[in-house]
């Protein structure tokens, strides 16, 4: 499975009257929110992130997939704390090693180097997806702790 | 002047209708014009011997007592059926299939530490169906001069065909779901290898899949006479021994049930376990039949129209297939 995410520790689930001011966001990319106070639209390298998009699709009806409609209901997680991400969020295209500083990377995704720190890669993790029969090689994931706090 | 009837008959052991013989001649002598006019009269008697009020229903009933063609090609019967799950939807239901999406962590902890939390989510996939048609024209008069039922054998070819349209699209998704999740295999050579077909078992058994049927074409499967190893070197049971002997080929080989069906291609084998853990078969209304008179050009229309059909495979690692190249 792709573009896994989870929020594992922490952090605060905020979703009153915010909406997605754009397609192509997903629950795990680093977003911003806009002067007007209840749209959300994706980071980028060279913008402090408000947080992570996260929750479910909950309005509309039976979802094929992850990614918002525009205009969207979505929630936002902010403060601090620890989430699971795997490689589909890094710029890279791989895992940050184990103590590497995460940034803010184009169009939501987390860099290894930029302007605007906002956490940690701290481990990395195996988890075994649902899939193989008996799945013997598990999806590396990267544990992360993260601080939206410092952009406040 | 003799009537028709009284000079030919039809001859049920060649199909045809034949003179009336007398001591090796033809019972009377009639010109061409005019065995045709009563050629004519005979086949619109049968017609209106329907009697059926319909002309369509007439036109079918024409001269259907003469035995047709021998066929040249067996209908077509399906054989990715067995793979999938059958699923009958009406008009207008969703055909949603949930589509898991779990990410789940268990940890080495200390007694002390925070619990971390994983959220199970959920998401959906509709499969897209499609459709098939097909339709004959059928002239008035070439029914009357075929003088067998032709369009019951062009029907026949057209559910074969529409049959067939399925099969391919059927074989298409399993492909994909084969390729997706790497079970697929080759073997050179141009027959199925005993080490071929055991390297698939082996690996199906270990992933907790076992396979537990397979489809190949029957010519294909007599690949196996060719087969050594193992207890073909060492000695079959007697009654896989007489297997061999009366059909070239043991049906039960490696606890797999093999399906055998011409119309599998030549060039693959597929095994799988039970279809209910691995794929759907969606289904939308049934095979349709309509039909017309054009009375301006002298013919019937007949239209057949399939159900619609869609394909998921929800579980790939249930399947496996195996290429014979040359």
């Amino acid at each position: 499975m792709s573009y896994e995410f989870e929020k594992v520790e922490g952090g605060v689930v905020f979703g009153k009257d915010l909406v997605t001011n754009e397609a192509n966001i997903r629950p795990g990319l680093l977003v911003v929110m806009d002067s007007g106070g209840d749209g959300v639209g994706l980071c980028g390298a060279d913008s402090k992130p408000d947080g992570f998009a996260y929750g479910a699709r909950e309005k509309v009806y039976n979802p094929t997939t992850k990614v918002y409609a525009s205009g969207e209901e979505v929630n936002l997680i902010m403060g601090d704390g620890m989430a699971l991400l795997s490689v589909d969020f890094f710029s890279s295209g791989s895992l940050p090693s184990i103590q590497a500083d995460l940034y803010a990377g184009a169009s939501g995704k987390i860099a290894t180097s930029g302007s605007y720190k906002f956490g940690k890669c701290r481990q990395q993790v195996t988890s075994y997806p649902g899939t193989g029969g008996v799945p013997r090689t598990g999806t590396s994931l990267a544990l992360i702790s993260f601080d939206f706090n410092a952009f406040n | 002047m003799s009537k028709l009837g009284e000079i030919i008959q039809f001859d049920k052991r060649v199909g045809f209708i034949l003179p009336v013989e007398e001591n090796g001649k033809v019972r009377a002598a009639y010109s061409g014009e005019s065995v045709m006019n009563e050629v004519d009269a005979l086949l619109a008697d049968l017609a209106r011997g329907g009697s059926s009020g319909d002309a369509r229903q007439d036109h079918i009933l024409l001269a259907q007592a003469i035995v047709p063609p021998i066929a040249q090609a067996i209908p077509y019967t399906r054989w990715t059926e067995m793979f999938f799950m059958p699923v009958n939807y009406s008009h207008g239901e969703d055909n949603r299939l949930a589509v898991e999406d779990i990410t789940t962590l268990a940890w080495q902890t200390t007694g002390e530490s925070q619990v971390m939390f994983t959220a199970p989510g959920y998401l959906w996939t509709r499969p897209t169906f499609i459709e098939f048609d097909s339709g004959i024209e059928m002239y008035w008069r070439r029914m009357e001069r075929a003088g067998w039922n032709v369009l019951q054998r062009a029907m026949e070819r057209v559910r074969s065909d529409i049959a067939r349209q399925i099969d391919t699209n059927a074989q298409t998704a399993l492909d994909a779901a084969i390729s997706g999740v790497s079970h697929n295999s080759t073997v050179s050579g141009g027959k199925v290898t005993k080490a071929a077909v055991d390297a698939i078992i082996k690996a199906a058994q270990q992933i907790g899949f076992p396979m537990t049927m397979a489809m190949i074409n029957p010519g294909t499967m007599t690949d196996m006479t060719s087969w050594s190893g193992g207890v073909f070197t060492s000695g079959l049971a007697e009654e896989d021994r007489r297997e061999m002997v009366t059909s070239l080929y043991i049906g039960r080989y490696g606890g797999i049930q093999w399906y055998t069906n011409p119309n599998c291609p030549t060039d693959y084998v597929y095994f799988s376990g039970p279809a209910s853990n691995g794929a759907y078969e969606q289904r939308r209304g049934g095979m349709r039949t309509y039909s017309d008179v054009d009375i301006v050009r002298k013919l019937d229309l007949h239209t057949v129209l399939s159900g619609e059909y869609a394909w998921y495979v929800g579980n790939a690692y249930n399947y496996w297939s195996l290429q014979v190249t040359s």
